[in-house]
């Protein structure tokens, strides 16, 4: 089985183009901590700029590049030997603040959509761990990668939200995501309750034969 | 009533000699024999084909004994026993299930290892504290058997022991397969260095603590006497030192024996060090014994009936890691409650879906934003949680084992929850929170998807370095450059040894925090496990409404979080 925590990290197609590219002479905690890092300070900064919950301005967008840049470094980057497991989680952190807080600064409906597309795409998250952890596969790496991984989640948000069409690409992403990774993973467990059912079924008929 | 996973085949292994010089498996128990015995009840859950293999000299006894029910082959040496378990486990197609023909336990205890699915090839095993060669040491880390015991194999700390039962999920059979075949050619070509040593040790351990025993209190009862008359509930130091040799021949001699030639701890040895997985199945508070002598059978046949299986099975339906709130305010009640379900036929899957409706359903009344759907929301809330407890026990209680309903249990678990924080979010801007709220909720979600993965991707890692740790050469007989598998993880190449004190500082902290027990249930609410997480929103909604909700998951759950992450820094480390 290809590593756990590679499946954990949930990265698209750009993420794996880095992923290719290395490995890195660099720490991937220490950059993935830098990116959430820098991600905290730009969306900060533009808070206490302007007021109340304040502009996606350029201070914003900075901290967000240099987020999804040193991430998709972290894929190529050599692993720390014990603290490791702290990358997914701090990827997770960064892709649901940067969606929350540009919803936020968007207005009413793309504060409720926002809600609506982190719990969707917290069911592929969940679906990846229960996924490895009872069926001994990941989800399918076609739906992984159609739904962008996490850099291209964030990327199609940010520039939406600069453009100013956040609430119509969060339903969007959100029908697309959701149709996608909840029909996919269906699938998959119908197929296993199936054949669990076939199993306990065959059992069945050898004691009727015994008695 | 159990399902079954397929046909099995299951081999017993009929090398003790009881005191009577006759195989111990054929020593009486009730109306049977103890393999008689343990074939019925193989037979029973779900395995087509037995295979008994005995010493050559046994083979008529057996046969008889087992009649058409199981084949019965004759080996000579340990070689050939492997050799025969190769040959088995080569033409099985399934599980292989390989145990002692003198095991004596319950029903339960092979069901619960037959259908528990976090068992695909493992062991059975007790953390309980067992004396004597028949039952093999082990450690065990996680719910893994990282090294066990064979005659020739130690293990440095142990903290269970190996109950004669061994599983092989059809994935492995191949693999074990392999591992009874290089063993064969080891023990065929007279055994590896060092390994006659550490069988010699062994059994020298063994006698020596058993002579100490015995030999220590006629000593002490002549020391004793020369100064008072001994008391009437001491033993008598004539008998003491008159069977001295039974008692020798019984506790040591015997199982030595048993031991020398025996290729289920062996077998063990080569899978674990061949890196498969084995896990570990719990006698938990059932019996086990294996007897070797008929006044043994006897007694150890007496006490097993005595004990109240379904009893022990519901207690033990309870997990023992549960949180603080599920403990003393759910589990307490909720286990009768999996019980009646249990007998009403119902399925965990059914009470899984129930708890999902009634948690949507919580969510609804919780929209409302109105103090009486908030207080309706609060109480189907706690209903739904009180379900989802059961489901767990049910299936535990039952055997009900499935990959889909642990599955649903989780996901559903997850849903339940975020549903109810968007039922929250909209009850607030109902009743003039603003649309804010939906902030505090998105927060709230991704917090405590963070703080989940923590868990998940910890786990993960500490389950890669379990797996690399345990590979090595089964010749050795010692588990070598393997102590403990934390200083294995990574070659320590960056890490400095400042770090590694700060971290081992930490966990001695940790460890020496939890020696009482409200320290440790204090450790269990500090992370905010489901069970309070619920127990939180209802009464916050209810009381103060959604805004006050949100604020204390995110207070709280964010103290938990870098209570959890600091704590698991330092472990990584230590």
């Amino acid at each position: 089985m290809t590593d756990l925590l590679t499946h954990y990290r949930d990265d698209g197609p750009l993420a794996r183009l880095f992923m290719q590219a290395g490995p890195l002479r660099v720490q991937a905690l220490a950059v993935t901590f830098a990116g959430v890092v820098a991600v905290a300070i730009g969306l900060a900064v533009d808070g206490v700029t302007f007021e109340g919950a304040g502009r996606t301005g350029p201070a914003s967008l900075l901290g967000i590049a240099g987020f999804v840049l040193l991430g998709m470094v972290g894929a190529a980057a050599r692993r720390h030997p014990r603290i490791q497991w702290l990358v997914p989680p701090l990827l997770r952190a960064g892709e649901y603040v940067i969606v929350a807080t540009l919803a936020w600064r968007a207005g009413t409906p793309e504060m409720w959509l926002a809600y609506l597309l982190l719990a969707v795409v917290a069911f592929h998250h969940y679906d990846i761990v229960y996924r490895l952890r009872h069926q001994r596969t990941a989800p399918s790496h076609l739906v992984t990668q159609l739904c962008g991984g996490w850099e291209v989640r964030v990327i199609v948000i940010t520039v939406a939200a600069v453009a100013g069409v956040l609430a119509a690409v969060l339903i969007a992403l959100a029908a697309w995501c959701g149709a996608l990774f909840v029909s996919e993973s269906m699938r998959s467990w119908l197929v296993l309750a199936l054949d669990e059912t076939r199993r306990a079924h065959v059992g069945s008929e050898i004691e009727e034969e015994e008695v | 009533m159990t399902a079954h996973t397929a046909s099995l085949t299951a081999i017993c292994l009929a090398l003790a000699e009881s005191d009577a010089q006759g195989p111990a498996c054929l020593l009486p128990v009730g109306d049977q024999t103890l393999l008689t015995r343990l074939v019925d009840q193989f037979r029973r859950h779900g395995v087509s084909r037995v295979v008994v293999v005995t010493r050559p000299q046994w083979v008529e006894s057996c046969a008889n004994a087992v009649g058409d029910s199981a084949q019965v082959e004759g080996h000579p040496d340990l070689s050939g026993m492997l050799a025969a378990i190769a040959d088995v486990a080569d033409g099985t197609a399934s599980d292989l299930l390989i145990a002692h023909a003198d095991v004596l336990t319950h029903d339960g205890v092979l069901a619960g290892m037959l259908a528990d699915p976090r068992v695909r090839s493992g062991v059975l095993s007790t953390s309980k504290v067992m004396h004597g060669l028949l039952a093999p040491r082990l450690r065990i880390s996680r719910g893994r058997v990282v090294a066990s015991e064979s005659a020739y194999h130690s293990v440095d700390s142990h903290n269970g022991y190996l109950l004669g039962i061994c599983k092989i999920g059809r994935a492995d059979v191949g693999e074990a397969a392999a591992a009874a075949r290089e063993l064969a050619g080891l023990s065929a070509a007279g055994l590896p260095d060092r390994w006659g040593d550490e069988f010699a040790g062994k059994v020298a351990d063994r006698g020596a603590t058993v002579l100490a025993d015995r030999a220590g209190l006629a000593v002490l009862a002549d020391q004793i006497e020369s100064v008072h008359p001994l008391p009437d509930q001491f033993p008598d130091p004539i008998a003491l030192r008159a069977d001295l040799a039974a008692d020798y021949q019984l506790r040591v001699a015997l199982p030595a024996e048993a031991l020398r030639d025996d290729p289920l701890p062996l077998l063990v040895v080569g899978l674990i060090r061949r890196d498969v997985m084995m896990t570990s199945a719990y006698l938990r508070e059932l019996f086990w014994d294996r007897p070797l002598s008929e006044r043994g059978a006897a007694e150890a046949y007496h006490e097993m009936v005595g004990v109240d299986e379904d009893r022990v099975l519901l207690d033990s339906a309870v997990k023992a890691t549960d949180g603080f709130f599920t403990t003393f305010f759910v589990s307490t009640y909720s286990r009768y409650i999996a019980r009646w379900a249990a007998h009403r036929g119902l399925t965990p899957n059914q009470v899984t879906s129930v708890s999902m409706l009634l948690g949507v359903l919580a969510a609804f009344a919780f929209a409302t934003g109105r103090t009486a759907g908030m207080i309706a929301g609060a109480i189907l809330l706690q209903i739904a949680f009180t379900a989802d407890c059961i489901d767990g026990q049910l299936a535990r209680y039952t055997r009900q084992f499935s990959k889909l309903g642990a599955w649903l249990d989780s996901v559903f678990d997850r849903g339940k929850e975020y549903v109810v924080y968007a039922g929250l979010a909209y009850g607030g801007v109902v009743t003039g929170d603003g649309p804010g709220i939906w902030m505090l909720a998105a927060s709230a979600l991704a917090l405590q998807t963070f703080r989940h993965y923590i868990d998940f991707s910890y786990a993960a890692q500490q389950h890669q370095a379990l797996a690399a740790s345990v590979r090595g050469s089964v010749k050795t007989p010692d588990e070598g450059e393997i102590t403990t598998w934390e200083t294995k993880v990574g070659d320590a190449a960056t890490s400095t040894s400042v770090l590694q004190r700060i971290g081992r500082s930490g966990v001695r902290t940790s460890v020496a925090f939890e020696r009482q027990p409200w320290r440790k249930w204090a450790k269990r609410i500090i992370v905010l496990p489901i069970g309070e997480r619920f127990a939180l929103i209802s009464l916050t909604a209810a009381i103060w409404g959604p805004r006050s909700t949100f604020t204390w998951l995110l207070v709280w759950g964010a103290v938990a979080a870098t209570y959890t992450a600091t704590g698991r820094v330092l472990r990584s480390f230590a």
